[in-house]
């Protein structure tokens, strides 16, 4: 899967500036390495046991308190939760540029920000395909630290993936995914359009003081 | 445990899957179920002994604090009551009872923020738990997918019970575990631990598993064990299903038990009808012989390097004798340096990096570990750990992850009684020096005599001639006419006599002549045919090279010369720094541009009409001045802001090595203490502040991340420090920021004032939580600084 640029630059800070050609080179440097990485894993499971409460919603029998979660997944009769990463290999790299070429870690940073969001697009529209016979579609993917749905929920998610075990990820005591460039999530099925008003930066409570926004 | 010397041995099938039919819900944690229902956890245990397995592990994958809090003494003493029980009424045969252990749940560091002791504590409370009444006959350690977890595990195992230890690790379709190990490097870095036998579980069908087994049954000299899943796990009706019924499971394993296999079993997906059909697949089979490897194998977390087939080149930069600049970093305690060789070599092609940090008034046995974990950070190489000093070699030897060089011992007693120990317990290749209490001998036959005694005072201590390589030391020719034959001639003598692998620093046999390369390179293709395995050379060099690559030529060992083409087809050269383009322009305009390359050259121009304190007030700080408001106007970018500020970098470090010969450094114009805190490993952001401070003239002490709140008050308060940056990216970790703030407070630390930034924070969050000051961006902690000073 090749690398989007225009989302790396997006990450750096760039809006939809033009990068000079150094930069530009590392971006490609960059592109280059992630391709080749042989750690980049996912894993998904469903779930059709949701129960509605007015804290929040369960899934799996795992409760979490959160109703923009609850209102994410309102309608739908299954969830997907996914874990992805990049995996340690990922890590290593910026390690490695941190301490040896400053700004390749940083182009490195936002590239890697970039690539595990694709990475989690593609399971998306793979998802999309293989739930439109039966006349369901997924809803956007909703992780931990959005609106009110805790940090602290991470190791509950990871557990109903068996993320640890299928995919190495795991979340430290302050729960920080390891390795870092991860992303865990739930998704709805639900049948006709998704509710929940639109994607991303659209419904994001950040997205006016945000410099990462995408328009 | 004998048994598994002489036969083939059948472990259980899943305990998880078991669980799942039984009504676990997922996030349920299996291990509790060893009280709330004992039964059913009996049961399972209890169909797979009457599947006919010779062992049944227990339900304490998953046991440890973390997971378990006050609930992991009862539950593994539960786990281990239930499965003695069933063992014991299953009769038929001895069964056995296997204490299980599985990952943490944590990545250890840097990847993670768990400490290596940490670590081997945890693990050890388990094991001593589990293994304090007596009803354990070993420990398996599975599923690891992390070879520096597995070190942890098995240590602890071994330091806190005598039982018989068993690791099995999981691999992916690519050969490598998690974290990126090989096979091999498994193989290296558990067997120097002492394991009983290694192998691979989980994550792999049978069919899928054949490679890894393969690569497994090439390196390994104790019995292997596999425990496939049984096959791929495929999603149907949302479920994870496992479609490998029991005959076909069988028929692999099977397979696996003619060709070397010695304890099998099954894991996820596996059941009881699995583990009976193995058991039923495999009768009449004779366990296949063991063989005893001969490789030297040395072993990064992901990298195993066999030496002894073509030269093994060991880099040799990191260490200070004769090197000022790192000297000078050592005692500054600045790895920066250090750790740019370690990337530098590795990029030059160096396979194995020695590090060397031995400095008379510095702690060696901290500054050896400590750059041994940053080392690792930077290179995947395994390393060489050289050190006179015993106790910083056995604590580097036991924090490193992998299998290591070591570095070294000699024919003196009391060096091999202080140091063989360490290497037995931890693993490892070690260096064999042909010296003792008499000197240097002068004759091969002489130093042949000491290499021999290390090799029997080794065996003493269980340390295989395998992991033993000879330096029959270089020694300078210009002083004494022969030095350079005998050496050599002692190094094909020993390798005849003595069977074992060898090292040899080239460097030294030129030392005192003009054009050492020439010597040295010279020296290095006469030592490869004379049988050195292994020289510790400079990588950087282009002589020493070329001579390796032409020595792979002309030995035959480059397959048809491919790498010595590849080298050299080229007309045009080697690929050397490319020429500085002169119309880049002035010092000024190359910051602004931030073309790091030619900082150096154009400070150097400018140094011969100005002082260096007037570059830096007139060139440099207006130029980063430039930038900085190019940026903070969204004219120009982070990317470019970070390559100004490298190029200011370059250029005073070109200041600052004339300013020392005229002796008029610049004082700093502040100190400023950095760090990332507790629970939060993210750095970049940090270091950019870093650079940037250090641009403007601070000096900055970077306590680096996941630094403990005591920590910054104690060295705030040692070196009175007036300006603490804090960083941290995560609303959780938001809280350590809080509470080291109010350590320093409670400390009296009155004159120290807090600024604080990462991405989560605002001006308002920053005043609630105590902070003097917010920082937007790294410009912005530049400003507060200059108007704090």
């Amino acid at each position: 899967m090749q690398l989007d640029r225009a989302e790396t630059l997006r990450y750096l800070g760039y809006g939809t500036h033009a990068p000079d050609e150094r930069t530009d080179a590392l971006i490609a440097e960059c592109a280059k390495e992630l391709e080749a990485l042989p750690t980049v894993r996912h894993v998904e499971r469903s779930f059709s046991d949701l129960v509605w409460s007015p804290e929040g919603v369960s899934v799996g029998g795992a409760s979490f308190a959160s109703r923009r979660l609850a209102e994410t997944l309102s309608g739908c009769g299954q969830a997907v939760v996914l874990c992805a990463t990049l995996g340690a290999a990922a890590d290593r790299l910026r390690m490695r540029y941190i301490r040896t070429d400053l700004t390749k870690a940083a182009v490195m940073d936002a590239a890697q920000s970039a690539y595990i969001e694709q990475v989690c697009d593609a399971v998306c529209a793979d998802l999309r395909q293989r739930y439109a016979p039966q006349g369901l579609s997924p809803t956007p993917r909703f992780s931990p630290g959005y609106g009110d749905f805790a940090l602290s929920e991470q190791p509950m998610l990871l557990a109903l993936a068996n993320a640890p075990r299928r995919i190495g990820l795991t979340c430290s005591e302050t729960f920080l995914l390891t390795p870092q460039k991860s992303v865990t999530a739930i998704i709805g099925l639900t049948r006709g359009t998704p509710t929940c008003g639109g994607e991303r930066c659209a419904v994001c409570e950040h997205r006016e003081l945000c410099r990462f926004r995408r328009t | 445990m004998d048994a598994i010397r002489s036969r083939l041995l059948f472990f259980d099938g899943a305990m998880g899957t078991q669980l799942q039919e039984a009504g676990i819900a997922p996030g349920e944690l299996p291990e509790l179920w060893n009280l709330e229902r004992p039964e059913a956890v009996r049961t399972i245990h209890e169909r797979y002994l009457a599947a006919g397995c010779d062992l049944v592990t227990t339900n304490t994958f998953g046991a440890n604090r973390l997971k378990l809090g006050e609930r992991l003494a009862p539950a593994v003493e539960a786990a281990v009551s239930l499965a003695r029980a069933a063992a014991d009424a299953a009769g038929g045969k001895p069964r056995f009872v296997a204490l299980d252990l599985g990952p943490s749940g944590r990545l250890l560091e840097p990847l993670g923020t768990m400490a290596f002791e940490e670590a081997v504590a945890l693990f050890a409370e388990t094991v001593r738990i589990g293994t304090a009444a007596g009803q354990c006959d070993c420990v398996l350690i599975e599923t690891m997918g992390d070879l520096y977890e597995a070190k942890a595990a098995v240590l602890a195992a071994k330091e806190t019970c005598d039982l018989p230890v068993f690791c099995t690790m999981t691999f992916d379709e690519n050969g490598k575990t998690l974290t990126g190990g090989s096979a091999a490097a498994a193989v290296a870095v558990l067997e120097g631990l002492g394991v009983d036998c290694v192998g691979l579980n989980c994550g792999l069908g049978p069919a899928q598993a054949a490679d890894v087994f393969a690569e497994l049954r090439t390196f390994a000299s104790v019995p292997i064990m596999i425990q496939p899943n049984a096959g791929m796990p495929a999603v149907r009706d949302g479920k994870t299903v496992y479609g490998v019924q029991p005959a076909e499971f069988a028929a692999h394993m099977a397979d696996f038990a003619r060709t070397g296999a010695r304890m099998l079993g099954g894991c996820c997906g596996t059941t009881p009808a699995h583990i009976a059909a193995l058991v039923r697949a495999c009768e009449g089979i004779a366990p296949a012989p063991l063989t005893r490897k001969e490789d030297t194998l040395v072993a990064s977390y992901a990298k195993c390097v066999s030496i002894g087939g073509a030269p093994v080149l060991i880099g040799e930069r990191i260490n200070p004798t004769g090197k000022k600049a790192l000297k000078e970093a050592l005692r500054a305690d600045d790895l920066g340096l250090i750790l740019r060789e370690a990337a530098l070599q590795d990029d030059r092609g160096a396979q194995i990096l020695d590090v060397n940090v031995g400095l008379p008034g510095i702690d060696e046995t901290a500054m050896l570990t400590r750059a041994v974990r940053e080392i690792q950070s930077v290179t995947d190489l395994p390393l060489q750990l050289d050190s006179a000093d015993a106790g910083a070699l056995a604590a580097a030897m036991r924090i490193y992850n992998g299998k290591p060089m070591v570095n070294s011992v000699n024919g003196k007693a009391e060096v091999m009684r202080a140091v063989f120990p360490h290497v037995k317990k931890y693993g490892g290749v070690v260096v064999g020096l042909c010296l003792d209490e008499g000197g240097i001998p002068e004759t091969p036959e002489g130093r042949l005599a000491i290499a021999r005694r290390i090799v029997e005072t080794a065996a003493q201590y269980g340390i295989a001639r395998k992991d033993i390589v000879i330096d029959a030391l270089t020694l300078t020719v210009s002083a004494e006419a022969r030095e350079a034959f005998r050496t050599l001639d002692a190094l094909s003598l020993i390798k005849r006599e003595l069977g074992v692998k060898t090292v040899l620093g080239v460097s030294n046999v030129s030392f005192g002549l003009p054009r050492r390369e020439f010597v040295n390179a010279s020296f290095l293709t006469l030592a490869l045919r004379a049988g050195l395995d292994a020289p510790i050379l400079d990588p950087c060099s282009e002589e020493m090279l070329r001579a390796v690559r032409t020595f792979g030529v002309l030995s035959g060992t480059d397959a048809q010369c491919a790498v010595y083409i590849g080298a050299y087809a080229d007309a045009a050269g080697p690929a050397a720094a490319p020429s500085p383009q002169p119309a880049a322009g002035t010092l000024y305009e190359i910051v602004v541009k931030g073309m790091r390359e030619l900082a150096a050259p154009a400070a150097e121009e400018e140094l011969k009409t100005k002082a260096p304190l007037e570059i830096i007030e007139t060139v440099l700080i207006p130029a980063l001045d430039a930038v900085g408001q190019g940026y903070e106007s969204g004219r120009l970018f982070l990317p470019q802001l970070i390559m100004s500020a490298e190029t200011v970098k370059n250029a005073f470090a070109v200041l600052r090595e004339h300013m020392k010969g005229s002796g008029a450094a610049a004082a700093p114009q502040g100190r400023i203490l950095l760090a990332t805190v507790k629970g939060d490993i993210h750095d970049i952001g940090k270091n950019i502040v870093k650079v940037l401070l250090e641009n403007y003239g601070f000096e900055v002490i970077d306590l680096g991340r996941d630094v403990p709140p005591q920590a910054i008050v104690e060295t705030a308060r040692r070196e009175g420090i007036r300006l603490v940056g804090l960083s941290a990216l995560m609303t959780t970790t938001v809280a350590s920021m809080q509470e080291t703030i109010e350590a320093l407070r409670a400390a009296g630390l009155t004159q120290c004032c807090v600024v604080v930034g990462g991405a989560v924070l605002t001006q308002d969050y920053a005043e609630r939580i105590g902070a003097d000051f917010y920082a937007r961006d790294a410009m912005e902690t530049v400003r507060i600084a200059k108007r704090l000073f």
